[in-house]
């Protein structure tokens, strides 16, 4: 595999470890790394700024809390916390309060598909962004349908117009178009950490 | 089972997207645990996403660490001494260098990698050229074998005319005959297949009597339509029959498709 998957996965199991000794640098490693991207998944479901970010306590103290029974076997770091965040989000809009005060989304429009007001981006996400930037838009959609905003199969599936089969399908591609873009850059990639790491 | 067909029917992905039903993420686990190839294809495709959803991260608004930190009570001094790096002079060159050193490294590892291909591509293209060549030298040789025969002074040419009845066929061969070197070539050029269990036969008449020259066949797609045929001295004329394969002692005179005679 490339150098950066290699990277990735020395820093992932570095930081498991410091959470399964409950170690505090493990929790503001995990934070530096993840926080963007595990807030992202609970603003498109919340889409309220100030709950998403109390959401977001919640899932980094569920995560410390349950490291021990984070299961490498089973899976990545990244997927077992993105469904914590997920369920904790989902949880929130179910809850009371959050229904009698849910009546915009001005969340949803300023977020959308627009990944530019972040504005603490360092050269390594930039590159990655770039490259990612490159995938088709139809493959976006998907994911974002799917995932970000948490639409099921069939409602992805009446929302962009496509056969029910096609979801599926397209979810494959989608992932395997941006495997073969990550893979173009996967030598790029390290340089861009460790010019980022000075 | 079929693992490539479940890999490609996109399970993986949707497991990843968190779109399964219970039952149906337990199965995929199942699977990853039982087959190496589908954990391995879950991973990537794990690792892939990874990269999508941190290249689309946005920023939590500033003191959402503090909180946490406080939520797990753990003090903010204790995260402050964080693992970052604390670089002196040295270690920012020798980043610095490393860098350079892997940016020259891609650089060099292109091009000898374009510069491999175009190799490869050249050299294929000269085994094609070279295949072409040999390929026109032969049938050169052999064109240049057939001019010497039929210019050869010596070399007398019978056209074998069809006749009988398939007098209104197409069909015409003729003899190359040498007295001199005591040769024959035959030219079958312009013979129709024989039909299915049939042979064509060529004979020599001599003193108004027919030698067998033995049985032939047409091949097909030669770049040359000359075949030796057995020398028969004296010869004055020749035709071809039709008979059954492997040849008969007395030709079938209803079934002579062409005749020529010498001179």
């Amino acid at each position: 595999m490339s150098n950066s998957i290699q990277e990735k996965k020395s820093r992932e199991q570095e930081i498991v470890s410091l959470l399964q000794l409950q170690d505090s640098k493990g929790l503001v490693l995990l934070y530096e790394h993840y926080s963007s991207a595990l807030y992202h998944i609970v603003i498109r479901i919340v889409r309220r700024e100030e709950v998403a970010q109390e959401v977001l306590q919640d899932v980094f103290v569920k995560i410390w809390s349950q490291s021990k029974s984070y299961d490498v076997g089973k899976g990545r770091l990244f997927t077992w916390m993105s469904r914590i965040a997920k369920n904790a989000a989902i949880d929130k809009t179910r809850s009371k309060n959050f229904k009698s005060t849910n009546k915009t989304d001005s969340i949803e429009n300023f977020v959308g598909d627009n990944i530019s007001f972040s504005n603490s981006i360092n050269v390594k996400d930039s590159g990655l962004r770039k490259v990612v930037g490159q995938l088709d838009g139809k493959y976006h959609e998907i994911i974002d349908y799917l995932y970000f905003k948490d639409f099921t199969q069939s409602e992805t599936s009446e929302a962009l117009g496509i056969p029910l089969g096609t979801v599926k399908s397209r979810s494959r591609l989608a992932l395997k178009a941006l495997r073969k873009l990550l893979q173009n850059e996967q030598f790029l990639l390290p340089i861009l950490v460790i010019l980022t790491g000075l | 089972m079929e693992t490539n067909t479940y890999i490609e029917s996109g399970i993986l992905e949707l497991y990843v997207f968190g779109k399964l039903t219970a039952t149906e993420e337990r199965e995929v686990l199942q699977n990853a645990a039982q087959y190496p190839e589908i954990k391995a294809e879950l991973t990537r495709i794990e690792i892939a996403f990874e990269q999508y959803a941190l290249s689309r991260g946005i920023t939590p608004p500033p003191g959402t660490l503090t909180a946490i930190l406080r939520r797990t009570g753990i003090s903010s001094a204790a995260a402050a001494a964080t693992p970052q790096t604390s670089g002196n002079v040295f270690s920012y060159l020798l980043a610095a260098l490393t860098a350079i050193s892997l940016l020259a490294a891609y650089y060099f590892y292109n091009l000898s990698n374009e510069n491999n291909n175009k190799i490869i591509d050249k050299t294929e293209e000269l085994t094609l050229l070279r295949t072409g060549c040999d390929e026109v030298k032969e049938i050169n040789t052999q064109l240049k074998e057939e001019i010497k025969i039929i210019n050869n002074i010596h070399t007398h040419s019978v056209l074998m005319n069809a006749t009988g009845k398939y007098e209104n066929t197409a069909a015409i061969a003729a003899i190359h005959y040498n007295v001199n070197d005591k040769v024959t070539w035959l030219d079958v050029r312009d013979l129709p297949a024989p039909p299915a269990g049939k042979q064509y036969q060529l004979w020599a008449i001599v003193d108004g009597k027919p030698v067998d020259m033995g049985v032939f066949d047409l091949i097909p797609d030669r770049d040359t339509s000359l075949q030796t045929v057995p020398y028969v001295a004296e010869a004055q004329a020749f035709a071809v029959t039709i008979e059954d394969i492997g040849g008969v002692e007395n030709p079938t005179l209803e079934e002579m498709i062409v005749v020529g005679s010498l001179g």
